[in-house]
C-alpha cells in the first residue's frame, strides 16, 4: 500500500497540471452557462405508408441537435488535414452516395466498399454498413472519423479543435445542454451526427410515391416495370425483385446473396461480408439489400460498385447470376426480353425523389 | 418539505394497496401461469439443422431458410365450446437462437383436453401491413410480406438441391404460402394440467419431411422450385395441410 503513494502523488501531478493547461486554453468552468439552452422538439415528417422511426429515448431529435449534427456533416474539421468531411462520400446530390466504386479517403487509399445511400437510413432496424458491423447510427458516427481510409484522424484531436472552435461550443451548450465547452465529448458530437442523419427521410414526393396515392398515372411501360418488379401480372415474366426490394422502403433490409461472385465453397469469397461479422460460413458472401429508392441517382452499383448503369444490373438479375451454395432460390434466369428490361429500369427510375436530395434542409450550411 | 415527503409516501402506499386490490379482481396472480410453446424441426427421425445436408428422394438437400407463423393460440376445456385463447400470434423462425420458442403468459390455471394453434395470419390482421405494426411485433417484419399477395408470408421454406450428387447445390427453391385461403387450423387432443407453481411445456416436433408429401408422393422440388403465386395454390394449399401431419406435439 505504501508503495502506492508516489505513483498516487504523481497522478495528482499530472492531474493537476493537466487542468492547468486546459484552463490556459479554454475559458472558465461553466462558461457557457450564460447561453439558452431551450431546444425545441424536431418535426419528423414520414410518408404515410412508412412506419414510425424508433428513435432512442436518449437521443431523441431537436431542431439544434440535427442542425448541429448537419453542420458535423459538412465540415472538414473532423478529417485529419481539414479536407475531407461526411459529406465528401456522402453528396446530397447524389442521394448520399459519391460517384465512385469505392470511396477514397483523405490519403488517397481506395477501400474496397462502395459508399451507401443515407435516404431512410433511420429506418434501418438490422444493423448498418454492407456487412451490418454497426449496430446504431450513434455508434456508426464513431468509425469514419478514424478509419485510415477515410477521415484518419483521431476523436480527441477532433474534440479538441472542436472545443476550441468559436461557434460549435454555443451549437453543443443549445443542443444538449451542457455546461462548459470540455463536456464536449465524442459521443455527444456522434449523437448530433445520429439526430442529423434521421431527419434524411423519403418526401414522398417520387412518382412511385404519387403514383400509389393515385396523384398521378404511371407511363404503360413503368406500369410493366412495376409488374415485373412486384410479380403482379399473369402475363409478364416475374422478375422477382419485390421480395428482397420490398415496399415501402425498397428493401427488407436482410443480409442475403443475390449471386454476384461464383464460390466453388463458401469460404472462397473474397469479402465475406455478413458472414464476417455473425461468423457463420452460411452467411458468407452475403451483404445488406440496399434500398432502391433514388437508385437512379446513386450509380456505380452494388457494395464493391462494380456495376456502372442500371442496365449491367438488370443483365445480372436476368443472368440468374453466379454459382454459390447460399445464393438466393430467386436469383434465376428471368427470362426477360430486351424491352422488359427498359421497363423494368424505367420503374427504377420512377422512384427518384429529387423533393429529397433538392431538401435545403440536407444542404451544407456553410 | 416535510409534508411532501410524508404526503407521497403515503398516497404512494395507498396507490400500492390499491393496484394489488385491482390485480386480484381482474386477474388473480395465483390462478395464471405461463406456457412455453417450443417447436423443433426434424427431417424425418432426424433433428433438422439448417445448412446441413438431408436426402430427399436421392437427392442432397440443405435447407437455409425455415419459419412460420402460428396465431389464436386456444387451450380447449372438455366442452369444445370453452375454449381460452393464450396467445395472438407470433413468428416460429429456425434460422434464429430461439426463435423457435415462444411463451404464453397469464395461462389460466386448470385442466385442459386440447389446444388449437391456426397456422397463418387470421384475415383481420392479415389486412394491416408491416409498417403498422412495431419492428419488434411478430408482423412487423418487411420480409414477413408479400405485396403482390396483399398478404403476410405465412410459412417459408427455402434451401437447395444437388440433384447430381455433386455437391453442387445449384437447384435453389422457395416456397411461400399465403393469402387468406391458406390457413390452417390444427387440433390437438391431450390433457393438459396448468398450476400456478410450474410453466407448462409443450415440446412440438415439427417434421419438414412430412410437409412435402402431396397426396402420398413427395413433392417433385426440382420441377417445382419456386411456388410463391397467389392465383394457383395447389402446392400452396397441400404444404398448409400437411401442417395436420408435420406437427405433433412430443
Ligand atoms: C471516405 C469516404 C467516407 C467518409 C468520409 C464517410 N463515409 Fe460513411 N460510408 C462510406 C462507405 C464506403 C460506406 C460503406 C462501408 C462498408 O459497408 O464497409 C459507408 C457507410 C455509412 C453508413 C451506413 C449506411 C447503411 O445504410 O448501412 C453510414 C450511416 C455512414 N456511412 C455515415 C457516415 C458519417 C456520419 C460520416 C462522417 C462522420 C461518414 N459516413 C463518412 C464512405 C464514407
Ligand atoms: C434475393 C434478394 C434479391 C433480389 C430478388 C433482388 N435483389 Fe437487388 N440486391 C440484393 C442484394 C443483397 C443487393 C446488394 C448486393 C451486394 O452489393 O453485394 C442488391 C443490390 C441491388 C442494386 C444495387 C443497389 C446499390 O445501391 O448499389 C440494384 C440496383 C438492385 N439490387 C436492383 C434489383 C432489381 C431490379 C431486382 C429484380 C430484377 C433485384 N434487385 C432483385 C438482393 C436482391
Amino acid at each position: 500500500m505504501k508503495s502506492l503513494f508516489p505513483l498516487f502523488l504523481l497522478l495528482s501531478l499530472l492531474t493537476w497540471t493537466a487542468c492547468e493547461k486546459d484552463e490556459q486554453v479554454l475559458d472558465k468552468a461553466g462558461d457557457l452557462e450564460n447561453v439558452t439552452y431551450n431546444p425545441e422538439a424536431y418535426n419528423l415528417v414520414i410518408p404515410d405508408n412508412f412506419r414510425d422511426m424508433v428513435i432512442p429515448a436518449d437521443n431523441q431529435m431537436t431542431i439544434e441537435g440535427v442542425m448541429l449534427g448537419r453542420k458535423l456533416f459538412f465540415d472538414p474539421i473532423l478529417s485529419d488535414d481539414n479536407t475531407m468531411a461526411c459529406a465528401s462520400c456522402h453528396l446530397p446530390s447524389s442521394s448520399f452516395t459519391d460517384d465512385l466504386a469505392v470511396s477514397t479517403g483523405i490519403d488517397g487509399i481506395a477501400g474496397t466498399r462502395s459508399s451507401m445511400s443515407l435516404l431512410d437510413v433511420g429506418f434501418q432496424d438490422k444493423g448498418l454498413f454492407w456487412d451490418g458491423r454497426s449496430t446504431t447510427l450513434e455508434i456508426q458516427a464513431l468509425i469514419p472519423v478514424e478509419d485510415p481510409i477515410e477521415l484518419h484522424t483521431t476523436w480527441a484531436e477532433a474534440i479538441s479543435r472542436i472545443r476550441n472552435h468559436p461557434d460549435y461550443p454555443t451549437d453543443f451548450r443549445k443542443a444538449f445542454g451542457i455546461a462548459d465547452r470540455k463536456d464536449i465529448t465524442k459521443e455527444l458530437a456522434a449523437k448530433a451526427l445520429a439526430q442529423f442523419e434521421r431527419s434524411l427521410v423519403s418526401s414522398g414526393n417520387s412518382r412511385y410515391d404519387r403514383a400509389i396515392r393515385g396523384e398521378i398515372f404511371l407511363s404503360p411501360s413503368e406500369l410493366n416495370g412495376m409488374d415485373m418488379f412486384f410479380d403482379q401480372s399473369s402475363v409478364l415474366p416475374d422478375a422477382e425483385c419485390g421480395h428482397c426490394h420490398n415496399q415501402p422502403l425498397f428493401t427488407t433490409n436482410e443480409y442475403l446473396n443475390n449471386g454476384l461472385d461464383y464460390a466453388a465453397d463458401l469460404n472462397d469469397f473474397q469479402d465475406k461480408g455478413y458472414g464476417n461479422v455473425t461468423g457463420k460460413k452460411s452467411d458468407n458472401g452475403k451483404f445488406k439489400v440496399p434500398t432502391l429508392r433514388n437508385i437512379a441517382l446513386t450509380a456505380p452499383y452494388m457494395h464493391d460498385g462494380r456495376f456502372a448503369t442500371l442496365e449491367e444490373v438488370i443483365d445480372h438479375y436476368n443472368s440468374g447470376g453466379q454459382y454459390a451454395e447460399n445464393r438466393h432460390p430467386l436469383i434465376v434466369d428471368l427470362q426477360l426480353t430486351e424491352v422488359q428490361k427498359q421497363e423494368l429500369i424505367s420503374f427504377l427510375h420512377t422512384l427518384t425523389d429529387t423533393t429529397f436530395t433538392n431538401n435545403p434542409n440536407y444542404s451544407n450550411p456553410f | 418539505m416535510k409534508k411532501i415527503t410524508l404526503f407521497a409516501v403515503l398516497f404512494a402506499f395507498v396507490a400500492t394497496q390499491y393496484a394489488c386490490k385491482d390485480d386480484d379482481d381482474i386477474v388473480p396472480a395465483s390462478t395464471t401461469t405461463e406456457v412455453a410453446l417450443n417447436f423443433n424441426a426434424k427431417y424425418g427421425a432426424d433433428d433438422l439443422v439448417l445448412n446441413s445436408t438431408y436426402d430427399y428422394e436421392g437427392s442432397g438437400v440443405k435447407f437455409s431458410n425455415l419459419n412460420f407463423y402460428i396465431s389464436n393460440v386456444v387451450l380447449v376445456k372438455a366442452s369444445d365450446t370453452d375454449q381460452t385463447e393464450i396467445l395472438e400470434i407470433a413468428l416460429i423462425d429456425f434460422t434464429t437462437a430461439d426463435g423457435n420458442k415462444v411463451v404464453a403468459r397469464n395461462v389460466p390455471t386448470g385442466t385442459y383436453s386440447g389446444l388449437k394453434i391456426n397456422i397463418g395470419v387470421p384475415s383481420d390482421l392479415n389486412r394491416l401491413p408491416p409498417t403498422d405494426f412495431a419492428t419488434t411485433h411478430p408482423l412487423g417484419n418487411d420480409s414477413q410480406y408479400w405485396s403482390a399477395w396483399d398478404s403476410y408470408i405465412f410459412a417459408k421454406i427455402e434451401g437447395a438441391m444437388d440433384t447430381l450428387n455433386a455437391q453442387i447445390y445449384d437447384h435453389g427453391f422457395l416456397y411461400h404460402s399465403g393469402t387468406d385461403a391458406a390457413n390452417k387450423e390444427i387440433s390437438i387432443n391431450r390433457n393438459l394440467e396448468l398450476t400456478a407453481d410450474a410453466t407448462g411445456v409443450l415440446e412440438f416436433d415439427f417434421d419438414l419431411k412430412a410437409l412435402f408429401n402431396m397426396n402420398g408422393t413427395p413433392l417433385n422440388i426440382k420441377d417445382n422450385p419456386i411456388v410463391h403465386d397467389p392465383n394457383n395454390l395447389t402446392i400452396t394449399l397441400n404444404l398448409m395441410n400437411n401442417f395436420n401431419n408435420a406437427l405433433s406435439l412430443q
